[in-house]
């Protein structure tokens, strides 16, 4: 399945060549998951990373839809 | 280890011996204990028998990174409760190099007396008459002051705002390139400051009288462990440093939880043009910049400076807070009008969460319409004239809308709420409520752990535990005097325990690991206490009514913790 991702903070200069505005279209098999998608992009600390999708937090076991658009943020706090 | 008493009434200075009960606290810990001890709870906020205290941390003045973090103390004209606004800048190291403990403000001189006390190299005080500056801006003020008393000095002071004693008044403080851009913000401590007749604190940063370090070896090392670990989050080692608090903006909105139009909607359209990104990227393209070093002693280097298309420079540093208030909350989705409301809350002496939330309160109500850019940078000269209707904006948000006649009005005890929605962000909710002193997200934000994964933002369950947690290590690193975005390191043990270390270093005692939570429920105690004499009641701890019945999109949840669930969150 194609996913739409979108980098922020840091993490934009992960993926050489990205482009805020157009996101990533990435590949994945059916059924992947969050921690699968973090894996395939090489985010560096993923387990300081966030993903976003439809205003929900997703856990690294959850499955990832091709209708959404994945956020992928690390993790930060207010101050 | 001294405290310096300053009586307004009489004007008289006198110098004493930290006493034996306010032994060990620093910052919010002792501004905390001596409001508790010293003012009467029910006493006019704007009177006498207030007091205002200035107290750096624990560990402000050391090399201890990230600890010029000083708490102004006071009891609160805007919330009624006691006070404790927290600010960065370059005056708690100076304080610390000084080895002064706190000044403390009291008494109140004859009506249209105004003074400028001076702490020179040596620790000598003196109260200076103030007429040439009064009416000044805070800018126009630093210059007139580095003037006076050279450039080698860091600066408390209050502008027109503090001098016409509103509710949205805040404390100016200079940063190291000493302009007047940091606040300690909140609570109209710069009305409290203006009713005292103090333009300014001025301290000269030349000091070299601080208080001994018991053991400097150990408390040299673990201040090295401690800016290690700093620097190894990618949070503060490196997304802080290139894009500011305002790098949290775009998750925040995706999570939608980012009040816009006054607090209407949850997702705000166009963010993208005010993101912590674009922030970043303008102000590179401009010559000013991320990465500016704002407080002495920082090694995040949160801070910014905001340039006009000519390269020219317009304000320094333009927060996420400040942004979301002038800019979310009033729907203007424009840098550069955000950061001329930025520059003129500084120069005029404003709170700009307070300010944005009573802008945006007018503009739901009808006043003006929301987007207006112009519009509200009219209204923030309004407040700079001392009009009726400046009066009442300079006043905040509930002012506003009781002016209006306006229901929806995003504020805890007159305080307006912070960057974060407490319906989808129910966490937040419960600091906003119960926090000691009305909504203040610094008192207890549990955002860090809806990121994690740790907490379902939506859910009401374990929201109440998170936020006491939160407010109890608040508390603590407000007594330290540790910025709270360097408290992020403490997510690593050995980060935990080299900030333990150091304070048993500085000391000479050698403290358990729950000393930092200990110290934190000891300040909140003495908060509380002084409020339920103050008559603050627990039907006071509650969001306003539109948060339990207006759902906020996209999730259209409401705030759901309960009454009773309130009532437990401070019962420490």
């Amino acid at each position: 399945m194609k996913i739409k991702v979108k980098l922020f903070g840091s993490l934009t200069t992960v993926v050489p060549g990205y482009l805020p505005d157009k996101g990533l279209d990435v590949g994945l098999p059916a059924g992947s998951r969050a921690a699968d998608l973090l894996a395939l992009l090489g985010i560096p600390h993923p387990r300081l990373a966030t993903l976003i999708a439809d205003g929900r937090v997703l856990k690294p076991e959850d499955k990832l839809s091709s209708k959404s658009v994945i956020n992928i943020f690390h993790v930060m706090y207010g101050g | 280890m001294k405290i310096i008493r300053v009586d307004m009434s009489k004007k008289s200075i006198c110098v004493e011996d930290v006493p034996r009960e306010y032994m060990g606290l620093g910052g919010r810990a002792l501004t905390a204990a001596i409001i508790n001890k010293e003012v009467p709870p029910k006493c006019d906020s704007l009177g006498p028998e207030n007091k205002l205290i200035f107290a750096p941390g624990l560990l402000s003045g050391t090399n201890f990174v990230n600890t010029s973090r000083i708490s102004v103390g006071t009891k609160s004209p805007l919330t009624g409760t006691i006070k404790e606004s927290n600010g960065g800048g370059t005056i708690a190291a100076a304080l610390g190099h000084l080895g002064i403990t706190a000044v403390v403000v009291e008494g109140k001189p004859a009506p249209g007396e105004m003074f400028i006390l001076g702490i020179d190299e040596k620790g000598e005080a003196s109260l200076i008459k103030a007429d040439d500056y009064k009416g000044m801006r805070t800018y126009k003020l630093m210059e007139k002051l580095i003037d006076s008393f050279g450039n080698k000095i860091s600066v408390m002071c209050i502008g027109p705002a503090g001098e016409y004693l509103m509710k949205s008044a805040s404390i100016q403080t200079s940063d190291v390139d000493d302009r007047p851009c940091r606040a300690a913000a909140r609570g109209g401590v710069g009305a409290v400051m203006g009713a005292k007749g103090l333009k300014a604190l001025v301290v000269d940063r030349r000091g070299k009288s601080a208080d001994a370090i018991a053991n400097p070896e150990a408390f040299k090392e673990a201040a090295k462990i401690f800016a290690q670990k700093l620097k190894e989050n990618p949070f503060t080692g490196q997304l802080l440093g290139n894009f500011g608090t305002a790098g949290i903006l775009a998750a925040i909105n995706a999570m939608g939880a980012f009040p816009s139009y006054n607090a209407t909607k949850g997702v705000l359209d166009g963010w993208e043009n005010i993101s912590g990104e674009a922030l970043s990227k303008v102000m590179k393209e401009r010559g000013g910049g991320p990465g500016h070093m704002g407080c002495a002693q920082c090694a995040i280097h949160c801070s910014n400076i905001f340039n006009d298309s000519k390269g020219k420079y317009v304000t320094s540093s333009l927060e996420y807070e400040t942004i979301w208030a002038l800019g979310g909350m009033t729907g203007i989705k424009d840098l550069d009008t955000i950061a001329r409301l930025d520059f003129l809350c500084d120069d005029i002496g404003l709170d700009t969460m307070n300010t944005g939330v009573a802008i945006a309160v007018a503009m739901d109500a009808g006043y003006k319409k929301f987007g207006d850019g112009q519009a509200a940078i009219g209204m923030v000269e309004e407040i700079a004239s001392g009009s009726e209707m400046g009066k009442i904006l300079g006043d905040g948000p509930e002012a506003v809308g009781r002016h209006f006649k306006h229901h929806r009005i995003p504020a805890v005890k007159g305080q307006s709420v912070a960057a974060y929605d407490p319906r989808a962000m129910q966490g937040l909710g419960v600091t906003y409520a119960t926090s000691t002193m009305g909504a203040d997200h610094t008192a207890g934000n549990v955002f860090g752990l809806y990121m994690a994964k740790k907490l379902d933002p939506l859910k009401p369950e374990g929201q109440v535990a998170a936020s006491r947690g939160s407010q109890i290590a608040m508390a603590a690193m407000d007594s330290i005097g540790l910025c709270i975005l360097a408290a992020v390191a403490l997510a690593s043990p050995e980060a935990g325990a080299a900030l333990v270390q150091a304070i048993s270093a500085k000391i000479g005692r050698q403290l358990e690991g729950s000393a930092i939570a200990e110290l934190g429920v000891r300040t909140i105690k003495m908060e509380k206490e002084f409020n339920q004499k103050a008559g603050i009641t627990s039907k006071d701890d509650r969001l306003p009514e539109f948060y339990y019945k207006e759902a906020l999109p996209p999730h259209n949840t409401v705030f759901a913790v309960k009454d009773e669930e309130l009532d437990t969150t401070l019962a420490v």
